[in-house]
Order: structure tokens, then C-alpha cells, then sequence
């Protein structure tokens, strides 16, 4: 229906800003009640490492490991058993998450309390399950990690019988990214930059921001991928540290979901194959451990790759536990350093996006030469405040980390017992949530005709080849005596 | 949901999906139940898994903080946490 250019104009702005009126009415966004959630966690489990210190310890778990029993996964080896260990998580996230949902459900009849809970719970199941099938140990070994099996269970479903009705309030896979990325932010921790000294820093944060800004220029300006989002999510995903990266990295610039499957499944898989292939090169051509490490660290995408990648360095004879040792120790701690960069990563990305892209509620045209304020009010409108708690979450649990070793006993303990092990089931959650409202037929455009696979491996090369040289250069000459002295000599008891 | 049947055939729209889902699921059960515990006996894999056992590292880790299963680490690799 034509009006003419003024009368559309102006009913185009009238109707943008009857959204924004309603949406600063609603002050329960998804993205205030992840920063609500996530800090009262954290300050909770800190409060809980203070008063019980140690006797916190196995109480907040996720499904463990298991070869050929898979009720082995429930059992463990603690003195609580995994299953009351991961009961007991998922019923904290509920009586958290189920007001939360009711707070801010988009409509009233998925989002009734009833069917919210039962939704709620029969996600959980399915993320359960997710969480048994990535700890078979032959699926483990080889990286394949539980965001992968909570997206495939969730897409079987909604692609067969579809996604149920009762289920669909409660399948918040947004809500549950964005508070699992809050509690990613305290295990952020900016003090473990200075792991490793400069040549850490050479090699994680120099060539990392180098590889993702030419991957993402490549995709956007030789490949033209039509999604600069989605190449932005492939880039930090392969250039940073995997998955961790994508989920941050697809939050900050609002990236859909389709894009972020994919992103991680191409990684996945293409991890798979990096971290046999690469230390069986790297061995065959004789390099020296700790440039292998370093090596390695920079390059295989996920943590926990790079950490078994590092052990596949030792090889045969009897120094093999040895090098294996330094191998892995060099890997995993280049590795950490990069994984820092997620929340600078993070926070540069979506000040960049909201700068530049505008959003899907954004349909308004811009104003004409916007003035410093407008600009600086469009900004902030489309900022996904939920950075704001991942960012805070850091500095705050980096501050008391760095107070002194109590705080760093503190924030550890909390951590490692409590805050991670929540933000796993908040993952798994959320890609449960991701596969049950995604459509196979909404991957294939994704694809963008096989331009995002050539997209990896053009920028996984170029990581490959840059980081070497660096690993050389800085791990190999300059820095060796440092790093070999940094190392702790002896071998493995 | 369509209730239409295939031509020539007597399955319905919904019985298909179930049976899909069904075939999925069987597939789970019998990869994870049979398969992977024979792929895990295969000796290079083995050594591989026993290795990374040794060490406490949990190779499936999405974050830093997942890396290492156990505290009780071999001393090279505990200050790298």
C-alpha cells in the first residue's frame, strides 16, 4: 500500500517508536534477566565457597564419562553420585529459569505455567541424554562435545514429530545462551593472560585478532557471504577457541541460530580430524615439542582438543611421557591466554555490530548524518546489554582473584564447583532448545552453497601458517630459554 | 498433521514421523551401546584414550576451566589450571 515517501517515512517511525515504548516499559528483558540470573549465581557460589570452602565440592556436576555402561556416566567416582550431582543443578536452574520464562513469555497460551515446567523438564531430559552421548569415551576423545549431541537431539525431534506444543514455552535457547555466557565471564579471568609471559601474548593475542579480522574481511569481501554475521562466527570460532567463541561471538552480533549450528558443526568436525592429523605431522617432521605446543595452542579451535592434541605429542621411547607433558603444558596454556580474548572479542564485536548493522527490530530508516547523541542512542539501543554482565562478571571475579591467594582460592572454588558445571547445563540447554526450533531447510542457506566450508579452510590454513611462524620465532628462538625454564624439568611419576 | 496416505502405501503423514524418530533412536542405541565400545578396544585408540586419561584431560572441553577432569594432576601440568 503506497502513501507516498513522507507518509511512510513517518508511519515507519511512529511504529518503530511504539516498540522501543513498549520494550523500555518492559524492563524484564531476556537480556536483564540473564545478567540477573548469572551475577546472583556467581555471588551466591562465591558466598557458598566462603562459608563451606571445600564442602561445596561435588555437589553441582554434569554427567561423567563411561565406555560400555552408560549408567557409569550417572555413577562416577566421587562420593556423591553424578546423578544427584546433576539433579541438583538442574533443579537450581529451574527455580530460577521457570520465573524467569513466565517473566518474559511472549505470549500467554505456550507460555502458561504448566506447560512451562513440563517444556522445561523435558528439555532437561534431552539435555541429559545429550550429555550421556558426548560422554562415551571414543565420542570424547575425539572432541565431539555436548552441544553437538543437544543440537542433533533437538533437530531430530522438531524435523520428525516436531516440536510440541506444551514444550514451546519453555524452549528459551536465547535466555539460557545469554546466562551461560554471564557465568562464562568469572571463569575470564584476566590475571591467566600473564601465564606464559610475552610469548603468550605474542602468539595468542597478536596472531589471533590478525587471523579473525583477515577471515572475516575474506568471507565478507572475496567469498561475499551474504551473512556477515555467520562469517563472523566461523572466524572467531576457528581463529579464537570454538565453540566458547561462536556462542559468545553469535550473542554479540545477534548471529541466527542456523549460523551458529553450523558454525560449530563445521568446527567439530574439522577439529576431529586437526588434532590427529596435526601431531602426527608434527612429530613425523621432527618438531620440537615445545614449539609444537605452542603450535598446536594457537591453531586446533577447542580447549579440550588442544589439551589432547599436546598428549598425542609425546609419541614412543622413553621420553614420551615427557614430551607429551611439555607438549601439552605449552598447548593448553597458549590456549587459556586465547581463551581470555573471548571478552574483549565479545565486547569489541557487539559495539562493532551496533554500530554498523542494524537489528531485526530495527526497521525504521536511519536518520540522515545522525548527530553524535542520535549515533550514540542508536548504539546503545541495539548493544546486547547481556555483554554488559559477561563483562562485569570478569572484572569482578578477576578483581578478587587478584586481591590476593585467598581470593584466588575463592573464585576457583567456586568456579570449578559450582558456576561451571551450571553454565554447562545452561549450554546444553540452550542448544537442546536451538536444534527443537530449527528447521533442516533453514541450514541449507547457511551453507551459502558450500562458500562457508571454503571460508574455514582458507582461515584455518592462514591460522595455521601464521601461527607456526610465530610458534617458531617466538617459542623456538627467542623466547626458548625462557619457556624451557619456565617449564617444571622432570619427568611424569 | 496431515492424515493424507502415500500413494499406494498405507503410512500416514504422523506414522512416518514416528517411525522416523524411532529409526533415529534405534540408530543412538545401537551406535552408542555397540559400536563405540569396539572402537574404543581398537589399540591406537585405546592408547590414546588411556593417555589423556593419565593426564585428567577432558578432551571435550568447551572452555579452559573443563580441561583437566582431576585436581590429583602430574605435577608438569598443575600450574597450568
Amino acid at each position: 500500500m503506497e502513501n507516498g515517501p513522507n507518509a511512510e517515512t513517518s508511519a515507519e517511525n511512529v511504529s518503530q517508536a511504539a516498540g522501543r515504548d513498549a520494550a523500555a516499559k518492559s524492563f524484564w528483558t531476556e537480556d536483564i534477566c540473564a545478567i540477573a540470573l548469572g551475577m546472583s549465581l556467581i555471588a551466591l557460589a562465591i558466598l557458598a565457597a566462603f562459608v563451606w570452602g571445600e564442602a561445596t565440592s561435588g555437589h553441582f556436576a554434569t554427567p561423567g564419562k563411561w565406555s560400555n555402561d552408560p549408567w557409569a556416566s550417572m555413577v562416577g567416582k566421587g562420593d556423591i553420585p553424578l546423578w544427584k550431582s546433576s539433579l541438583a543443578a538442574v533443579v537450581t536452574i529451574s527455580l530460577l529459569a521457570i520465573p524467569a520464562m513466565l517473566l518474559t513469555r511472549r505470549d500467554n497460551k505456550s507460555g502458561a505455567p504448566l506447560r512451562i515446567f513440563a517444556g522445561f523438564w523435558a528439555v532437561a531430559a534431552l539435555a541429559t541424554a545429550a550429555f550421556v552421548m558426548a560422554g562415551q569415551e571414543v565420542v570424547k576423545q575425539y572432541g565431539f562435545e555436548y552441544v553437538l549431541w543437544a543440537l542433533v537431539l533437538g533437530l531430530v525431534i522438531s524435523n520428525t514429530v516436531g516440536t510440541p506444543t506444551w514444550m514451546r514455552g519453555a524452549v528459551r535457547g536465547e535466555l539460557f545462551i545469554k546466562w551461560g555466557l554471564v557465568l562464562l565471564g568469572a571463569e575470564v579471568l584476566i590475571g591467566k593472560l600473564l601465564l606464559l609471559g610475552v610469548p603468550g601474548i605474542l602468539v595468542s593475542w597478536i596472531v589471533t585478532p590478525i587471523v579473525l579480522i583477515v577471515t572475516f574481511l575474506f568471507g565478507c569481501h572475496v567469498l561475499k557471504i551474504r551473512s556477515p554475521a555467520l562469517v563472523m562466527v566461523v572466524a572467531a570460532d576457528m581463529s579464537v577457541c570454538g565453540v566458547s567463541a561462536a556462542i559468545a561471538t553469535a550473542a554479540a552480533c545477534r548471529a541466527k541460530k542456523e549460523e551458529l549450528s553450523l558454525a560449530i558443526a563445521l568446527s567439530l568436525c574439522f577439529t576431529a580430524v586437526m588434532m590427529v592429523a596435526m601431531p602426527m605431522t608434527l612429530r613425523y617432521f621432527e618438531v620440537n615439542e615445545i614449539v609444537a605446543g605452542a603450535w598446536i595452542g594457537g591453531t586446533i579451535d577447542s580447549t579440550g582438543a588442544v589439551a589432547a592434541a599436546g598428549a598425542l605429542m609425546g609419541g614412543d621411547g622413553p621420553d614420551a611421557k615427557h614430551r607429551a607433558d611439555r607438549a601439552v603444558k605449552i598447548a593448553s596454556t597458549v590456549k587459556i591466554i586465547q581463551n581470555i580474548l573471548i571478552g574483549v572479542i565479545a565486547f569489541v564485536v557487539s559495539i562493532y555490530w551496533a554500530a554498523k548493522y542494524k537489528t531485526d527490530d530495527d526497521t525504521g530508516a536511519a536518520p540522515q548524518k545522525p548527530s553524535f547523541q542520535e549515533f550514540v542512542h542508536e548504539v546503545w539501543f541495539r548493544f546486547p546489554k547481556f555483554v554488559l554482565g559477561f563483562v562485569a562478571a570478569s572484572l569482578i571475579a578477576s578483581a578478587i582473584v587478584a586481591s590476593g591467594s585467598e581470593g584466588e582460592s575463592l573464585v576457583g572454588l567456586s568456579i570449578d564447583e559450582i558456576t561451571k558445571n551450571i553454565r554447562g547445563w545452561l549450554f546444553c540447554l540452550a542448544f537442546v532448545c536451538i536444534g527443537l526450533e530449527t528447521n533442516f531447510r533453514t541450514l541449507l542457506p547457511a551453507l551459502s552453497g558450500g562458500k562457508t566450508v571454503v571460508l574455514y579452510v582458507c582461515g584455518q590454513s592462514f591460522n595455521i601458517l601464521l601461527t607456526g611462524l610465530m610458534a617458531y620465532l617466538v617459542f623456538g628462538w627467542l623466547f626458548y630459554d625462557a619457556v624451557v625454564q619456565w617449564l617444571p624439568s622432570g619427568t611424569t611419576p | 498433521m496431515t492424515t493424507k496416505k502415500s500413494s499406494g502405501g498405507l503410512i500416514s503423514g504422523k506414522s512416518r514421523s514416528v517411525l522416523a524418530l524411532s529409526a533415529f533412536v534405534a540408530a543412538i542405541l545401537s551406535v552408542w551401546g555397540w559400536v563405540l565400545p569396539m572402537i574404543s578396544d581398537v589399540p591406537t585408540i585405546r592408547k590414546s584414550i588411556d593417555e589423556t586419561q593419565r593426564m585428567g584431560i577432558n578432551p571435550a572441553a568447551v572452555f579452559y576451566t573443563d580441561v583437566y577432569e582431576t585436581t590429583n594432576l602430574p605435577e608438569p601440568l598443575w600450574h597450568s589450571r
